[in-house]
């Protein structure tokens, strides 16, 4: 049915819902999964982006420790000991810019992405609480392949809105 | 053996480098202005960052000027280290280079180039911001500061052709077209951060019936290294934009919705770059003079039903109106988009620099703090206008003044004069999409 299929992993822990869905459609289809973090600039001009270890360049040292941190995250939630159809690849810049171009670039066939789950940055993640934020609405509107926006099973609507 | 001097960390300056730049440069220009300055002091009103930082006498233009450049001519270059770490954070946290001071110094002192000059000796050293050291390693390996290869800008602009069909029927981006009108050169901020503003300038592009193309090398028109002071590279990177047209036969480079990449193609890229003339080989057109050409020959037209009805201000970019000339084709744009116009004060040539310029933007985060304390006049003349929308035709001033917006509760709405135009234009019955 599908042969790549791509997760935008934002590294929350509400996104895990996604990856669950992405992992079981690629099995399904014997599909490759790409696992994609993109590192959000945090300007549009600095190239300086935030991880764990503050505010840093986009170094090739950076990103190799993050494939390393997404790869043990990812790898320890798949059976297969030592996957072969999966992928880890990381990118800086805009998410929704890097997902459409890298989309675009590999032809993957499928987007699977996670809601946005948090309001305040420096607060804690609510799935159940999940938006729309700018990253899947760019994306599901301008990619060229269908994209599935996976949700906690939690997820409820609230006529309160927030 | 080299001449040396060293500073109490034991770290050494190559004084006869240092040497060989100054003398380089001790031309009969440089000599005046610094023999010529009485102290007048009517520079010092004229900075934002005197005004902003409560008039302190310190950073004054010809304080600046005097204790770096003015001193490394006094030393004859015996500097050391520490001296010019002390220049560093002269030269670059307290000078856009924006100009302003020239037009208020009775003598006409071009203070920004000395300012330039030194930033040439302390780069010489290694010292150097390092947001605008990392692009120059981009520069040297890509051609742009990005460090975006060939291949993956070509792609961007086959992608957002994609998209841009949409709204266009039959719109390309053409690439490498040899005998275009237009050589369209881009800031690599719009392939890599917002691929949009390709789309929206193939968009204008074509309902105007323009005969463009995009190079497929060459194409980043910005020239960070000009602001680092590296002066070899600035020259190289504007060599080969202008080679690239000059290739493809195409008489004019039309430079993106950036303030600074105008300055370097049309007024510093060909001293940069060698040409004996300080003429550019291919004219040099700013986006908003052939967007002003457009609305007033009426090859795009305004949907008077889209014009826009709160109230809009307008941000001069310095390399586009006190140092580029186009302050009345910038306002002359506003009058067709615009209804309710407020104008900043002072405004024109006058305008002051947002506080982004002159490579202070992508300085990054260790100048952050400082370049929204000098912000505040920006702040302060935009507050003071009402306006809710400011439309500013310049990378740094747009992400400076969104900076400013968060900073100091501003409320307004920074756009771009392509994204408005692109909204408000009337798209010709035979360029509607299917």
């Amino acid at each position: 049915m599908y042969n790549k299929v791509l997760f935008c992993a934002d590294l929350y822990a509400s996104s895990d819902f996604a990856f669950a869905a992405a992992l079981d459609i690629a099995e399904r289809s014997e599909a490759e999964l790409i696992i994609l973090h993109v590192l959000e600039s945090r300007n549009r001009y600095s190239g300086q982006f935030i991880t764990r270890d503050g505010e840093v360049w986009a170094s090739d040292e950076v990103i190799e420790k993050l494939k390393g941190v997404l790869k043990a995250y990812y790898f320890s939630r798949i059976e297969a000991e030592d996957p072969e159809n999966v992928r880890i690849e990381v990118r800086a810049g805009i998410p929704w810019v890097e997902i459409l171009r890298f989309a675009r670039k590999e032809a993957v066939d499928l987007v699977v992405m996670a809601p946005y789950t948090i309001k305040d940055p420096r607060g804690e993640a609510t799935p159940e609480k999940a938006r729309v934020g700018d990253n899947v609405k760019e994306v599901t509107l301008r990619a060229r392949c269908p994209v599935h926006v996976a949700t906690s099973p939690k997820q409820r609507l609230t006529l309160k809105g927030d | 053996m080299p001449e040396m001097t060293r500073d109490v960390t034991g770290q050494s300056v190559d004084v006869e480098k240092i040497k060989r730049i100054l003398d380089a440069n001790n031309g009969a220009r440089i000599r005046t202005w610094l023999s010529i300055c009485s102290r007048c002091g009517l520079c010092a009103e004229s900075c934002f960052f005197y005004l902003a930082k409560n008039r302190d006498p310190k950073v004054s233009p010809a304080y600046k000027f005097k204790t770096t450049l003015g001193e490394m001519y006094k030393r004859k270059g015996k500097v050391n280290r520490e001296f010019l770490k002390k220049c560093y954070d002269i030269l670059w946290g307290e000078c856009t280079t924006c100009k302003r001071c020239s037009m208020y110094c009775p003598f006409g002192i071009d203070i920004a180039s000395m300012i330039s000059l030194a930033r040439t000796v302390c780069w010489s050293q290694g010292i150097v911001p390092e947001g605008l050291e990392r692009t120059l390693g981009n520069y040297r390996e890509t051609g742009n500061q990005m460090g975006m290869s060939n291949e993956d800008f070509i792609e961007t602009c086959d992608w957002m052709a994609e998209e841009a069909e949409e709204e266009i029927h039959g719109l390309t981006i053409p690439i490498d077209k040899p005998g275009a009108k237009y050589m369209y050169t881009v800031n690599p901020r719009e392939p890599m951060y917002y691929p949009q503003d390709l789309s929206m300038a193939a968009q204008i592009l074509t309902v105007a019936g323009e005969d463009w193309t995009i190079p497929s090398e060459g194409w980043d028109c910005t020239n960070l290294p000009m602001f680092a002071g590296d002066r070899d590279l600035a020259g190289q990177v504007v060599k080969t934009m202008y080679e690239k047209a000059i290739a493809l036969g195409i008489p004019k480079i039309l430079i993106t919705e950036c303030g600074h990449a105008f300055r370097s193609a049309a007024f510093e890229g060909p001293y940069l770059a060698g040409y004996p003339d300080g003429k550019p080989p291919v004219e040099i057109v700013h986006s908003v003079k052939l967007f002003y050409d457009y609305l007033r020959d009426g090859r795009i037209r305004i949907d008077p039903a889209k014009k826009l009805e709160a109230p809009v201000s307008y941000q001069d970019p310095c390399n586009v109106s006190r140092n580029g000339g186009l302050w009345e084709e910038g306002r002359g744009i506003i009058s067709y988009i615009a209804k309710d116009f407020r104008d900043m004060h002072p405004n024109r040539e006058h305008n002051h620099c947002c506080g982004g310029g002159g490579g202070y933007i992508p300085m990054g985060p260790e100048f952050k703090r400082r370049r929204m304390n000098s912000g505040r006049i920006k702040a302060e003349q935009i507050k003071a206008t009402g306006a809710k929308i400011v439309i500013t035709p310049c990378h740094n001033c747009f992400d400076q003044i969104n900076d400013l917006n968060e900073e100091y509760q501003l409320g307004v709405k920074v756009l771009t004069l392509k994204e408005i135009i692109c909204e408000l234009m009337v798209i010709p019955e035979d360029l509607k999409p299917e």
